[in-house]
């Protein structure tokens, strides 16, 4: 599994190295271009697991197709790459969630509810405990244009302007999700830490997929 | 909480939303105390866990497909416009290519009013003063691209006098100020009324021509996206009413008149649009069909409706919203259809169809190659077998 590797630092310093790997992947370096895999496929994993649920690494395997064919098209820096690749990665997404409309999903298991801390569990202690798939689930189960906004700007990590694009939205659209999916993630994990209150949220977090 | 107030009555403490946004950004850690939403964005940033050996196998995967990637480009060769081969580079950029960043703003700045007249007319300028100028018989006058690539407009223009600018390289052509980078695709003029306007092909019209196309079919596509604001994003379209206006709110028609020039034209300048973006495609592996029932990549399969489709391959039907089709046998009913190669079969909407074998019914159809059957709405086909009906 490749590393998570540096942390960015986004647009307004060092990207990590990402952007002189792009360039030299571009040129035909194979390692540079493996050094982009492993720095980007984590990100885009997560997203897409946000998105389709459990056929994440089938979708993110055929954007990499993709992405690799196309390559020597794009132009820009490492976060620019950073958003080239989120936006191939949703088109696959949407396709394979356009597939599958005529099949019920069980999309977000039931095992992921089952992971949810308990009401016996302390909160700290149980969040930090959070599996990274409980966690994605979480936000997958709200509405969509929030859940993608919050999983691009966190999971992703783009800023707000590329995450609006991946989109094709406005910013300021783009923005107010962002802010309501905060909201309401926090107001569930209130609902769920109160004394009394459903050890399970109230609302069963689903992939994306079943939320349409 | 304090801070911003939205009209549902929420509140949001702008700061702590925009801390918690950038944690990524900023490289923050997740420090000890901090909060239980922070937690859980740390958790879900966190990469999932794979086993190693699947994931090894995911990595050659990539890994072989940019070997393969990289073979391609090396062995055609392609000359850039500054005349040297480039196997990196070779493929010309699309916009939807370019992340450059830019100093201004988002790419919402760039559909302006004020901008998309400035960037049109820098790019007519442009054209004008790096091309060579050829002047067709008719009257037309003709830049080359700058970029390099097959001149892809559809069809014959019917205007006596249209200028066609070159659609370079958005670096290349802007003496002025920014650049148009989120696309500056331009397209022949067919005359008529607002035969001065030079048809322009950006992301925004794109989508708008996607939910022209849809709300001009009579799709059963499942209403998606309604809780989403702005553009439909390429996504499966709402339902509209089979209005002229394609069920397209007024700000948004009125978007697309501008852009096409006249009201009437609307729909051949959504064909063009079609066209061009899928000419753009090239002939990408690209497979995605559309909403509903249906759906298929490969052979004998039939897609259902709505969204944006574009399918490689096979025996591909799709119906409503945008479909683009390359190769094997493309039924589209419905929406933008493009289409190339194969035997495609598109009805309603905006099609554009090359090679194999096309028919198409209703809309706006641009068809090339192959043996094409239209019928309805506007249809524009070159080569092979074309059977048209209506315009």
């Amino acid at each position: 599994m490749g590393k998570r590797g540096e942390r960015r630092r986004g647009r307004q310093g060092d990207d990590g190295g990402l952007g002189a790997a792009v360039e030299r992947a571009q040129n035909g370096d194979e390692d540079a271009f493996t050094h982009l895999y492993r720095e980007v496929q984590p990100r885009l994993l997560g997203y897409v697991r946000g998105l389709v649920g459990d056929d994440a690494e089938d979708v993110t395997a055929e954007a990499w197709l993709e992405i690799a064919r196309d390559l020597g098209r794009f132009r820009g820096d490492g976060d620019g790459f950073r958003g080239w690749t989120a936006t191939i990665a949703r088109h696959r997404a949407l396709d394979h969630l356009r597939r599958q409309r005529s099949r019920p999903r069980t999309g977000l298991l039931e095992q992921d509810v089952l992971e949810l801390p308990g009401r016996q569990d302390t909160e700290r202690e149980a969040l930090e405990t959070l599996s990274t798939e409980a966690a994605l689930s979480m936000v997958a189960g709200l509405p969509r244009d929030q859940a993608e906004a919050v999983l691009l700007r966190v999971v992703v990590g783009l800023d707000g302007p590329s995450t609006a694009r991946v989109l094709g939205k406005r910013s300021g659209a783009v923005r107010t999700a962002s802010y309501r999916g905060l909201k309401r993630l926090a107001e569930e994990l209130a609902g769920r830490a109160r004394p009394g209150g459903d050890a399970v949220t109230a609302r069963v977090p689903r992939a994306l997929g079943e939320v349409e | 909480m304090s801070g911003d107030r939205y009209s549902d009555g929420s509140a949001v403490n702008r700061k702590k939303a925009e801390r918690l946004l950038n944690r990524e950004l900023s490289g923050a850690t997740d420090d000890g105390p901090g909060t239980d939403l922070g937690r859980l964005l740390a958790a879900a940033s966190r990469p999932l866990p794979v086993a190693p050996e699947r994931a090894r196998e995911r990595e050659e995967a990539a890994v072989a497909a940019f070997r393969a990637a990289r073979t391609a480009a090396t062995t055609t060769t392609t000359v850039t416009t500054a005349g040297t081969p480039d196997a990196g580079a070779a493929r010309t950029p699309r916009p939807r290519d370019d992340w450059r960043p830019r100093r201004q703003g988002g790419a919402a700045r760039l559909l302006t009013r004020g901008n998309r007249i400035k960037a049109a007319v820098c790019g007519l300028l442009a054209g004008v003063m790096l091309g060579g100028v050829a002047a067709a018989g008719t009257g037309v006058l003709e830049v080359p691209f700058i970029s390099g690539g097959p001149d892809r407009g559809p069809g014959e223009t019917r205007a006596s006098e249209s200028v066609r600018p070159a659609p370079g390289d958005p670096g290349r052509n802007t003496p002025g100020d920014e650049p148009p980078g989120n696309g500056a695709r331009t397209g022949p003029n067919a005359g008529e009324d607002g035969e001065d306007t030079v048809w322009r092909r950006t992301e925004a019209t794109e989508r708008l021509c996607l939910r022209y196309g849809e709300g001009n079919a009579a799709n059963e596509s499942d209403a998606a996206n309604e809780a989403n604001e702005g553009a439909v994003g390429g996504s499966t379209g709402a339902p509209g009413p089979n209005t002229v206006r394609g069920g397209l709110s007024a700000p948004a028609w009125q978007r697309l008149v501008e852009a096409a020039g006249a009201p009437g034209r609307v729909a051949a300048y959504c064909a063009w649009v079609a066209e061009d973006t899928a000419a753009e495609r090239g002939d990408g592996e690209d497979n995605g069909n559309g909403a509903g029932n249906g759906n298929g990549n490969g052979n004998g399969n039939g897609n259902g409706n709505g969204g944006n489709n574009a399918n490689s391959g096979g025996n591909n039907a799709n119906s409503g919203g945008n479909n683009a089709n390359s190769g094997g046998s493309n039924a589209n009913s419905g929406g933008n259809n493009a289409n190339s190669g194969g035997s495609n079969a598109n009805s309603g909407g905006n099609n554009a169809n090359s090679g194999g074998n096309n028919a198409n019914s209703g809309g706006n159809n641009a068809n090339s190659g192959g043996s094409n059957a239209n019928s309805g709405g506007n249809n524009a086909n070159s080569g092979g077998k074309s059977g048209d009906g209506g315009d």
